[in-house]
């Protein structure tokens, strides 16, 4: 059970880089 | 003497054998329009293999996404492999369950291409773990450094569109890891490294005890531990231990697999942009960080160490405590320097052991992490120092910056700027945090400035995506496993996604024509600018956290 929090603590790190890239190009747009 | 000629021919040697591998990287990478048949043959296969996701052209969002996604689901499988190790095949010594937290610990380490390891391989790891989920993302997230440069190169040559990942990945796995991975192995095994799928060896010593020997398929393991800058051992003692690093001659080979492909990217990236002077300026600065770093550490090892002032014990040779004396006592600190110019992470000597000021070194190469870098990202975390450079040399000189003929405006050094501070703020600001927490008192073996560097160099190794340990710290505790893995994960893609955005930005520009104003990026000017740039930015960020740490420890030892 421990094990799936962590698998799920990896993957939220992944969705948080994808938002990055997804806010860095949303400035390109409004640039 | 001898140490200065073994320093000139590593690093030397190795410089000469990366212009023909950059050559070949950039034929398997980035093949022309007009490539030979053959050539064309292979990526028919890839986009075989990629099936409807090797067809698209990507741009430089797409391209991120595509990466993330696939570093994602090796993540998922390689937690699962390890999960289940105990209930898998390919376990001949009985390993067990892995506790939770390293789990997660190992596997953020192994896919960011970082290689920190809280655990010791031969205990913890069963074979097909150490194969099939640490090896295999040692070749793939390898790979996906390279894919990241050819790609980030492509734009900065003016493509709109910079490939597609899954076929960049597969065109580094197969066509530069791989082949240069068996050459090394089998040359590896040659020089008595093991490669066997049998159990440990057990012995009879000569007092009659029973003594387990552990074993495995330690050559192709640390083959692409070195070529792919992974630095994973198969032993918890890394290349410190005889079955990992037999003889003089399999160090000197793992040295220069360590640097090889850093030098080779840079000369791939000149080639893939069309400017060779421009790779070859880069290359110059690089090799002078690279050399002063090398000559610093190798200088201060040559005192001898002061824990063992006062005591009968002769130092002529300089500081060997935590030294393989069969290899010599330069090789510790050059392999301290290479593996942590390269975010490479292997070690072949004890870094807590080295001379205070000869640890300042490697530190500093985490740092920078781009004299050479890692695979493939080292030139990505130097093309941010360049662009700071070209803009800082643009407003003093009163000029609009320009790089490759493309505007360089606000919203490109903003991002620059960001990916500099994510990466000293994973570094100081875990340190803080640990420095001031029972997380980090209490994992410490040794007080005040020397437990200091240790907190330091363990972060600044994970925001490296290095991987060395300073050691000296009980750092397989919940609270390292989750801090440092969180940092490995987001300080490994925060640094390839920011320049990429830069690229991609630089890219959507209109070219702009090269006029008696435009800031030359192929002449010794520009070296001293980017080196001057790398230097004081350097300094403003880590300077205070030297200070406290090996700097005054140093100076308590003059004291």
């Amino acid at each position: 059970m421990t094990a799936l929090l962590y698998l799920f603590l990896g993957l939220a790190c992944f969705a948080a880089l994808v938002g990055l890239t997804r806010v860095v190009a949303e400035t390109e747009s409004h640039e | 003497m001898s140490a200065i000629v073994f320093v000139i021919l590593i690093v030397g040697g190795t410089a000469a054998l990366s212009w023909p591998l950059g050559r070949y990287m950039k034929w398997a990478m980035d093949p022309v329009a007009e490539a030979g048949f053959r050539r064309k043959r292979l990526d028919h296969y890839f986009v075989s293999i990629a099936g409807s996701l090797g067809r698209e052209q990507q741009g430089w969002k797409r391209y991120m996404v595509a990466m993330l996604a696939f570093n994602a689901v090796m993540f998922i499988v390689s937690f699962a492999f390890m999960a289940l190790q105990q209930y898998l095949p390919l376990n001949p010594d009985g390993t067990g369950k892995i506790e939770d937290s390293l789990i997660f610990n190992t596997v953020a380490s192994f896919t960011s291409n970082t290689n920190l390891q809280h655990y010791s391989g031969e205990s913890t790891m069963s074979y097909l773990t150490q194969l099939c989920s640490l090896m295999w993302l040692q070749f793939v997230s390898a790979a996906t450094g390279i894919a990241a440069l050819a790609a980030m190169a492509r734009a900065l040559a003016g493509r709109k569109e910079m490939g597609n990942f899954f076929i960049d990945v597969q065109r580094a796995a197969f066509l530069v890891l791989l082949p240069l991975a068996l050459a090394v192995a089998t040359l590896m095994s040659i020089g008595g490294m093991p490669m066997t799928l049998a159990g440990a060896a057990h012995a009879t010593t000569l007092e009659g005890a029973e003594q387990a020997i552990a074993r495995g398929p330690v050559a192709a393991f640390v083959t692409i531990k070195q070529l792919g800058t992974n630095g994973g051992g198969f032993f918890g003692p890394n290349c410190t231990h005889p079955l990992e690093n037999p003889t003089f001659w399999t160090n000197a080979l793992a040295m220069i697999a360590i640097i090889l492909i850093p030098m080779a990217s840079v000369w791939m990236f000149g080639r893939i942009i069309g400017r060779m002077r421009h790779a070859a300026v880069v290359f110059a600065v690089m090799m002078a960080f690279l050399l002063v770093k090398t000559g610093g550490a190798v200088w201060f090892e040559q005192a001898p160490t002061k824990a063992f002032a006062n005591l009968p014990i002769e130092q002529s040779c300089g500081n060997l405590e935590g030294k393989e004396l069969r290899l010599g006592a330069t090789t510790g600190p050059l392999w301290a320097v290479l593996t942590t110019a390269t975010s490479n992470g292997s070690v072949g000597a004890m870094h807590d052991s080295l001379n205070p000021m000869t640890g300042l070194f490697p530190m500093i190469g985490m740092w920078l992490n781009s004299t050479f870098g890692g695979v493939g990202v080292g030139m990505i975390n130097m093309f941010i120092y360049i662009i700071l450079a070209v803009f800082l040399a643009g407003m003093m000189v009163g000029r609009t910056p320009e790089y490759l003929n493309r505007r360089v405006e606000a919203r490109e050094v903003k991002l620059a700027v960001l990916a500099l501070l994510a990466h000293a703020f994973f570094i100081l600001g875990g340190t803080a945090v640990f420095a001031v927490t029972p997380w980090g008192t209490e994992a410490l073996n040794n007080a005040g400035a020397h437990g200091f560097s240790e907190m330091l160099y363990e972060f600044s190794s994970a925001s490296a995506n290095n991987g060395s340990g300073f050691e000296g710290l009980g750092d397989n505790t919940p609270a390292w496993n989750i801090a440092t893995g969180v940092v490995m994960l987001l300080a490994r893609f925060i640094p390839i996604i920011l320049p990429f955005a830069i690229a991609g930005s630089l890219a959507a520009k209109r070219p702009t024509a090269q006029s008696a104003g435009t800031l030359g990026v192929e002449d010794g000017t520009f070296a001293v600018m980017l080196t001057a740039v790398i230097v004081i930015i350097g300094a403003l960020t880590f300077f205070p956290a030297a200070a406290l740490g090996p700097i005054v420890e140093h100076l308590q030892f003059m004291i």
